[in-house]
């Protein structure tokens, strides 16, 4: 469904130049549900933002690589043909729920609004600008309406969206959703907004539902609920979740498959089970060492020594050598290439393969 | 919160500040030396120092201050504000009532002027920001608020007065018509109320200049306000969520960006009605427009102290309101303050 291959980002500032994204490449397919795990810095937020086409350009820039979406070259598109992908077919939640619904806006109208550029959309002709410019009108439940997007909720459309917004709210088992349509964000808790931000990506139906960090801000017990939510919602609506996440442990509770970034590089990827089973990159197997397991056998935690290195002056070897429990004479001098060891299971690093 | 009790509890406090207002001012106009009934009578005092005493005797001004102030306020509470020297020594109230329609009038369209000439270019600036439009806009109300009201108001005047002739001068309209017949008291408003497009059209040439003079030297902290505020609201959170969701970026801009970037134009208003209802002094005077304004600065001339007191009563009561106006407003944008 999206294909990402040798996708380099930098990020140019007056002095320096950092490679943010370092040839990613990456395939996801229907509905599964894959984590990214990786530090603050990894490029992960990056990836994110690269997908859904809404990373701020300058000062990044793609040096190499494209993203490919159901045979669409995402990144050849011009601004307003890659609008038309957002929300409807890749939709994306945010970190801070607290500030990423407008301020002035009910919650129900900004659900409304979301569902209205869905009902827009049908029936066009995806990438083609001059569609959205001619069509005048558009219809919900078979009327018609004009094709702009709804003020009020008073009038005929906004009825018809009202039920629509409803049946949105209930889906992400919000109690009262009759309530909630008429409050304003600020009047919710942080776990309520978190879930009106789902309900409104839901509601455009997408096919692939991106959440970056949608529960560090959140308490532990409100995460859990949120997290579990998505992951029923996600055989519910039919769609692929890509979650940006620091948390090993959040990406073990719901991901099928787990893909571990480092310093710009996916450096492990594999299905969930063989990656806490048995991770093979040492970089990897330093993370899992940094959770509390439960078991009495060891006290302390083992944080991994060093830092990451500076990605506007990134060494010649594998980034990870400085760092690396395991390192090599070659790891210091050539960059190790992400391969196939075991069927589904990548790795980049010297230690497996030749 | 009850929006009727905000609004009795705001107006019970204005009576202090008024009052505040009232003590200072009058303290501050007494405190000029010299008898002001010399600068009253001009030539008649030297020649006439009987009357020169029975005016002193006549205003108190012979009494302590106290004994005056108390004199003022006993007069103010019974709606009188005193006798105008300036005026020939009729009420102040009726000076006030005759003169503070025309200054209301240059101020209703100073105040449109310099909110939608700055709500217009502001939001051209930050749709196009860094761009030529952006940078043509800077670069005009830099000059606009670099420029005291009454030097734009001398340019104004020579440009559109003394060399094109396209302008009138003087007066709130041509001497040759008559007002029109007082239903508001204001009386441009009155001439459209009686159809009297005449008077309306002379009255609209009039008020151009003078109001023209004290939006451009007001109208660019609007620009600059709603621009800088316009940036951060397109760099917040929930517009990128509005992106996200695949609204056009005219949608994102307009319906997300705008409604919360207005808060702080609103915020600002009542700082414009201030500097643009102060400004009329200057403004009134270079223009010979017959308000309110003008006629402070002639009562500031000859020491004229109900003039100026009640002239500056008259001010303070307009800018409270206007502060008034502003929350309320505020309530209206701002869901926040509305239930929080």
């Amino acid at each position: 469904m999206l294909d990402i291959s040798d996708l380099s980002i930098v990020y140019e500032q007056k002095k320096s130049t950092a490679l943010v994204l370092d040839n990613v490449d990456l395939e996801l397919d229907k509905n599964t549900f894959v984590a990214v795990v990786g530090e603050s810095g990894c490029g992960k937020s990056t990836l994110a933002l690269s997908i859904i086409g809404l990373l701020a350009m300058p000062p990044a820039k793609i040096t190499n690589g494209k993203i490919e979406y159901k045979s669409t070259v995402l990144t050849a598109l011009k601004p307003n043909e890659r609008r038309q992908f957002r929300g409807t077919e890749i939709a994306m939640i945010f970190q801070e729920p607290l500030t990423s619904l407008n301020p002035v806006y009910k919650v129900g109208d900004q659900i409304a609004e979301a569902i209205a550029v869905r009902e827009q959309r049908k029936g066009k002709v995806k990438g083609d600008p001059q569609s959205d410019v001619m069509q005048k009108t558009y219809r919900v439940n078979d009327t018609e309406f004009p094709s702009r997007l709804p003020r009020r909720r008073g009038g005929t459309l906004g009825k018809l969206l009202a039920s629509e917004v409803l049946d949105s709210l209930k889906r992400v088992r919000i109690a009262d959703p009759e309530q909630v349509v008429d409050r304003y964000p600020f009047e919710l808790s942080g776990g309520m907004r978190q879930r009106v931000m789902i309900a409104m990506a839901l509601s455009q139906k997408p096919a692939l539902l991106i959440a970056d960090e949608p529960t560090t801000a959140l308490d532990v017990t409100t995460q859990a609920q949120v997290l579990k939510l998505m992951k029923d919602l996600m055989d519910e609506v039919n769609t692929s979740i890509l979650l940006i996440t620091h948390d090993l442990a959040v990406a073990s509770q719901v991901a099928d498959r787990v893909i571990v970034m480092y310093a710009g590089e996916i450096v492990e990827d594999s299905n969930v089970y063989d990656m806490f089973k048995e991770p093979l990159h040492p970089y990897t197997q330093g993370l899992l060492k940094c959770i509390p397991s439960g078991s009495k056998e060891k006290a302390r935690l083992e944080p991994i020594s060093g830092t990451v290195p500076s990605l506007a002056n990134l060494p010649p070897g594998c980034k990870f050598a400085s760092r690396c429990p395991h390192v090599m004479e070659i790891c210091r001098k050539n960059r190790p290439k992400l391969i196939e060891v075991k069927p589904n299971h990548r790795v980049a690093c010297y230690l497996y393969g030749e | 919160m009850n929006i009727a009790g905000f609004i009795i509890r705001r107006l019970l406090l204005a009576i202090f500040v008024l009052l505040g207002v009232v003590t200072i001012t009058f303290i501050l106009a007494h405190s000029i030396p010299g008898n002001p009934v010399y600068a009253w009578l001009g030539r008649d005092a030297s020649a006439h120092p009987a009357l020169v005493q029975l005016y002193t005797e006549k205003y108190h001004l012979n009494d302590p201050l106290y004994i005056q102030y108390y004199y003022y306020l006993s007069g103010l509470v019974q709606g009188n504000l005193g006798y105008s020297p300036a005026k020939g020594f009729i009420p102040v109230t009726q000076v006030i009532s005759e003169t503070l329609p025309y200054t209301l009038q240059i101020a209703f369209f100073a105040i449109v002027i310099s909110i939608v000439l700055g709500v217009v270019l502001g939001v051209l600036a930050a749709r196009f920001h860094h761009g030529p439009a952006d940078k043509s806009i800077r670069a005009f109300y830099l000059a606009g608020i670099s420029s005291p009201s009454f030097f734009i108001a001398l340019v104004l005047l020579i440009i559109f007065t003394i060399f094109f002739h396209l302008l009138p001068t003087g007066n709130a309209a041509s001497l040759s018509l008559a007002v029109p017949r007082a239903i508001t008291h204001i009386p441009m408003l009155d001439a459209l109320l009686e159809g009297n497009f005449t008077y309306f059209f002379s009255a609209l040439q009039h008020v151009i200049l003078p109001s023209l003079s004290l939006a451009l030297g007001t109208f660019g902290v609007v620009v600059r306000v709603l621009r800088s505020s316009m940036l951060d609201v397109m760099r917040s959170n929930y517009v990128r969520t509005a992106r996200a969701k695949g609204l056009t970026e005219n949608t994102v801009f307009f319906k997300h960006g705008l409604r919360n970037a207005m808060i702080s134009v609103v915020t600002l208003s009542s700082l414009i009605v201030t500097w643009l209802i102060t400004g009329t002094i200057f403004v009134e005077s270079i223009f010979s427009y017959p308000g309110m304004g003008q006629y402070v600065y002639q009562a500031l001339l000859v020491q004229d102290y109900a003039g100026i007191l009640g002239t500056t009563i008259v001010f303070a009561i307009i800018i409270i309101l206007s502060n008034l106006v502003a929350d309320i407003l505020y309530v209206v944008v701002d869901p926040q303050i509305r239930l929080g």
